[in-house]
Order: C-alpha cells, then sequence, then structure tokens
C-alpha cells in the first residue's frame, strides 16, 4: 500500500479545517497528550452531564493525522455516555492495531462510519499509529480525572 | 571523484524504497555503510574471531592488533596527540556521559556553572542536567540569532568564577550552524575553563585537527563516520585520564586487583571495561580507510557544493521555511513546507524513496528558541548527488498537491 493512501480526503479535511478545535471554559473534564518522540500535543475538554457528553472539544499541535482523528473523535463522542465512550475508544484503538475491521465499531451512525474508515489504512503504517489514538487516549485520561499522558 | 562509483560501493542503493530508488538524506541520523565495512564484520566473525587484551594465542594475539590499529588510525585521522587520549565507549552520547560524569564528580558542585549552547543536542544537554539535578549545578546557554548563528560574543559575559566547563557542539545537527571551536577553546584558556566538544557531526564532515582545535574533550561516533553502530568515541587530554575516577569498572581496565585494593589500567583503557564492541571497531578503520581514500578535503567539497544547490532552490519556494540559514554551515539544514506537519512531510517523501527526518531531531531547546513544534531535516553525506536534490523537490512538489487546499 502506497503510504499516500494515508492522506485520504476526508483525513485532509479534518485536519485543514478541524472541528471543534477550540477550549471549552470551565469543562468538567480536560487532559493533555503528548506524544515526545514526534512532539504531537492535544488538549482535550468535555462537559459531562448525567453521564453523557454533552460538550466535546481539543486544541492541538500536530501532523495531520492528529489533528483529523481529534476533530473526528468530537464529532462521534458527542452525545455519547461515558460507558459508550469507553468502548468506542478501545474499539477505535483496536481498529488502529488491526485487530477489528470498521464495520465492528459500535453507536455510530453512517455519518460517523465516514469519518472513521478512513483511519483504518493507518494500522498499515506503523510508525504513524500513535499520531491516530493519541487524542483517543487523551480522552480516556481526560474521562478518569488524569492530567496528563505520554504516549512512548 | 566519481560520484556513481561511490555510490555503488554501498549495497543498499541498491534496494527499492516503496518501488522507488532510495534517496538517503539522512546521514546526520546515521550515515550508511560501504561494502568494506561490511565485509570487515563479516570477515572478522568469520576467520579472525577472538576476544581482545585477554588471551595469547594466535587469534586472540591478532584481535587485538587489529582492535589497536583503530585507535592508531583514529588517531592519524583527527590529528590527536597520543593513541592513549582515545576512549572507545558505545556512542557519541556515552562519551558525553563519560566527561559529564568523570568531570561532574570531582570538580562540579551546588552553584558550579556550565555553559552551553541553544543548539545542542539532547546528548549533550540531557548528561548535564543530571548535574543540576544532583547536585545543584547550573546551565547557562550561549544564545543563537534567528539565523542559527551562536553569538559567541556573549560567550565572556556568561563566564564568572563558578563556571567550570564549556560543553558545546561542533555543529548543529538541525541547522548546520558550524562553531569556532578554536576561538571558544581561545576564551576558555584565558580563565582556565576546559571545553567538551560535542563532535558528533563534525567527525565526518570537517576537517579534525585535535591539536589544533585544542579542546579538552571531543566526543563522536563511527556510525555516523560510515562505520558500524556500537562505537564512540571520546579523545580525552590525558591530564584528564589521570584525574578522572574510571566511568565504569570490570574487567580489562585494571592493572591490578587484590582483596584490598584495585588499581586502574592507564590511558584511554582505564575506560573500556568489558568485552568491547570488537568486530565494530575493527570494521571502523574500513571506514576510516573508506573516508582517506576519496579525500575529507573532497568530501567536504562535495556536501558544500550539494548544500549550496539545494538550499538555493529551497529559498525560490514560497511554501517553503528554512530553519535558520547560518552564515558558517555544514551539509545540515531543516525546513517546513507550510502547512503541513513535518511527519506527513516525511510520509509522502518516503513514497517517493526519500529518507529524511522529521519531527525536533533531539533538539527541543532550539526547536522551542525558533518558535517550531518540529521540522523537515536533510542532511548529507559523500554517496548523494544532484539527482537527489532533483527528486527531493518532486516530493516537496507532491506535499503541496496532496495538501492544497
Amino acid at each position: 500500500m502506497s503510504n499516500i493512501e494515508l492522506y485520504k480526503e476526508m483525513i485532509l479535511k479534518n485536519s485543514q479545517s478541524p472541528l471543534n478545535k477550540n477550549k471549552i471554559l470551565n469543562c468538567t473534564h480536560t487532559s493533555k497528550g503528548n506524544n515526545p518522540l514526534c512532539g504531537d500535543s492535544v488538549e482535550l475538554f468535555a462537559n459531562i452531564k448525567d453521564k453523557k457528553i454533552c460538550e466535546i472539544s481539543f486544541l492541538g499541535d500536530g501532523c495531520a493525522i492528529s489533528i483529523a482523528s481529534a476533530s473526528v473523535l468530537t464529532q462521534i463522542l458527542k452525545g455519547k455516555t461515558i460507558k459508550q465512550s469507553y468502548e468506542l475508544i478501545q474499539m477505535f484503538n483496536q481498529m488502529i492495531e488491526s485487530n477489528i475491521p470498521f464495520q465492528e465499531i459500535k453507536y455510530l451512525n453512517n455519518k460517523h462510519f465516514e469519518l472513521i474508515k478512513s483511519f483504518e489504512s493507518i494500522s498499515n503504517f506503523p510508525m504513524r499509529r500513535k499520531c491516530a489514538t493519541l487524542s483517543w487516549l487523551t480522552l480516556d485520561s481526560a474521562l478518569n480525572k488524569k492530567k496528563n499522558i505520554k504516549l512512548t | 571523484m566519481n560520484i556513481k562509483d561511490i555510490k555503488n560501493s554501498f549495497p543498499i542503493f541498491k534496494k527499492k524504497i516503496n518501488g522507488k530508488k532510495l534517496v538517503y538524506l539522512d546521514s546526520a541520523n546515521s550515515s550508511q555503510k560501504p561494502q568494506t565495512v561490511i565485509d570487515s564484520l563479516n570477515k572478522f566473525y568469520s576467520e579472525d574471531f577472538a576476544n581482545v587484551g585477554r588471551g595469547i594465542y594466535t587469534l586472540a594475539a591478532n584481535a587485538s592488533e587489529q582492535y589497536e590499529n583503530t585507535r592508531q588510525e583514529l588517531k592519524k585521522f583527527i590529528n590527536a596527540s597520543d593513541k592513549s587520549e582515545i576512549i572507545f565507549t558505545k556512542n557519541s552520547t556515552e562519551s558525553l556521559n563519560l566527561v559529564a560524569n568523570c568531570y561532574g564528580a570531582k570538580f562540579i558542585n551546588e552553584g558550579d556553572e556550565i555553559i552551553s549552547t541553544e543548539l545542542e543536542h539532547h546528548a549533550n544537554y540531557v548528561p548535564w542536567h543530571f548535574l543540576r539535578k544532583n547536585k545543584g549545578a547550573i546551565i547557562k546557554f550561549i544564545p543563537i540569532d534567528k539565523k542559527g548563528n551562536l553569538k559567541l560574543d556573549e560567550l565572556e559575559k556568561l563566564i564568572t568564577n563558578r563556571t567550570k566547563i564549556i560543553s558545546l557542539t561542533h555543529m548543529s545537527n538541525v541547522t548546520g550552524t558550524i562553531i569556532d571551536i578554536k576561538k571558544v577553546v581561545e576564551i576558555a584558556k584565558k580563565y582556565q575553563i576546559p571545553v567538551c566538544v560535542d563532535g558528533t557531526q563534525g567527525a565526518a564532515h570537517l576537517d579534525l585537527n585535535l591539536k589544533d582545535l585544542d579542546c579538552d574533550f571531543y566526543a563522536f561516533s563511527g556510525h555516523k563516520m560510515y562505520g558500524p553502530t556500537g562505537v564512540g568515541i571520546l579523545n580525552i587530554k590525558y591530564k584528564w585520564i589521570d584525574v578522572f575516577e574510571p566511568y565504569i569498572g570490570g574487567g580489562g581496565m585494571i592493572d591490578n586487583v587484590s582483596k584490598d585494593n584495585v588499581d586502574y589500567a592507564k590511558g584511554a583503557w582505564k575506560f573500556e571495561a568489558g568485552t568491547m564492541p570488537t568486530a565494530e571497531i575493527i570494521a571502523l578503520n574500513k571506514s576510516i580507510e573508506f573516508i582517506n581514500s576519496i579525500g575529507k578535503k573532497n568530501i567536504i567539497k562535495h556536501e558544500a557544493d550539494l548544500t549550496t544547490k539545494t538550499l538555493k532552490e529551497l529559498k525560490s519556494i514560497d511554501a517553503v521555511e528554512l530553519v535558520g540559514d547560518p552564515a558558517n554551515r555544514g551539509g545540515v539544514f531543516s525546513f517546513n513546507i507550510k502547512d503541513i506537519h513535518s511527519h506527513d512531510v516525511s510520509t509522502i517523501f518516503d513514497s517517493e524513496g526519500i529518507a529524511v527526518r522529521g519531527g525536533h531531531h533531539c533538539c527541543q531547546i532550539l526547536h522551542d528558541k525558533l518558535n517550531l513544534n518540529s521540522s523537515v531535516r536533510v542532511s548529507f553525506g559523500v554517496y548523494n548527488d544532484e539527482n537527489d536534490i532533483n527528486i527531493l523537490l518532486k516530493g516537496i512538489e507532491k506535499c503541496q498537491s496532496i495538501f492544497k487546499k
């Protein structure tokens, strides 16, 4: 597979014009993540009420894959319960580790499937997997009320 | 010098990367290896293998002789004063750790100052940071300007009666800036401060004359000068060998051992405990031979020509932002393509067979200073040619076309 297949339209669009790239002031959950090896960094903000994510956003500096992934995360996770969020984080990671196909990811509507399937091929590029998972693991630590994570 | 013949002596260039010819532009990270170096490793293990410095049988004696031959050739290669001042280590990083550790243990205490620069690789920062953390030392940095030139005029202003050592790079692995080490040593001598030089980039790409530079410590590695991995070198003025305690202890570094005392070996051998990377040290001799056969001056000119040509092209591309543009430079430079992250550039380059490094290249202080998150680095070796530059330029066009909005 050619490397440039990583740069699907959906990924380019979400990296060049990411959605929900802003800071939520006084949010209930937040965490920072970074990948010391490549310098990608992301900060997740979420407002959780009645065990549901009602608002979610991010700030970040990094490659196209990491920014697009954070943008897609915020679009998919908004409105999900905490339990569903944990499951989605786990399933996204499994997809990136090429353990499950994107079709097996639960709780997605058609638009979400379109968003998430562009990331499936990243499993073929081990050097770039962490770019895709950084924001998802940062959300996990925000839900767990941890302040910082580092991917190693 | 016929570049095509040189490329042919490196078997890796026969390999296709993603169906493309390999355009290797990451020699500042590590250089590729000529066939003679690879053959030497194979020959030593197939025909000559024995541990060195221990047995007196034929194989052991021959192995020891070959091992010491490399030290002798290194002495000539860098014009060192004596081969007993050439210590083998694992890599440049270990060479620098040895200096920071052994010098720091004896001479650096709370409030003492270490002078470094904003250009340093983490290998010449973290070992000094240990002394800051563990002993309360202070690290001061000679600043750079926007073009990546070191403001050497600031050095004397930073020196106080607490300054214990100046440790700095010979050539930046990001901007290619070459530091005038002779001038640094001249200033340091006025205040009797020792100078430690990270010569990791300098060894393969600059004309080295250690007697002339006259610094106290010069650290470099074999794998960046077309030699095997696993070998670092530290050239050290003899007076420090006697003053320093050993860095690690064990077999090979001793003179005499009894139940109540240990006498250490004299000279460089005091710092070489245990079985060393013998095959690699012996093969390093072949990489010195390789460099000498082309001539260091020819290599320097070849890399300088390629650098000048490439920089001229890059400066004509609006979207390319160079990371510094120092006046005195070697064949390393870094850049960003506007709105495209260095890792995306590296990945797209890879699809064209181009190997570059994206990221901060172990120089976060420098990137912070220049307000950058990361950059793409190009570094030349003796095997690069103009065709490599053309493919690099096409790679930049490809990044722009994929990321066009």
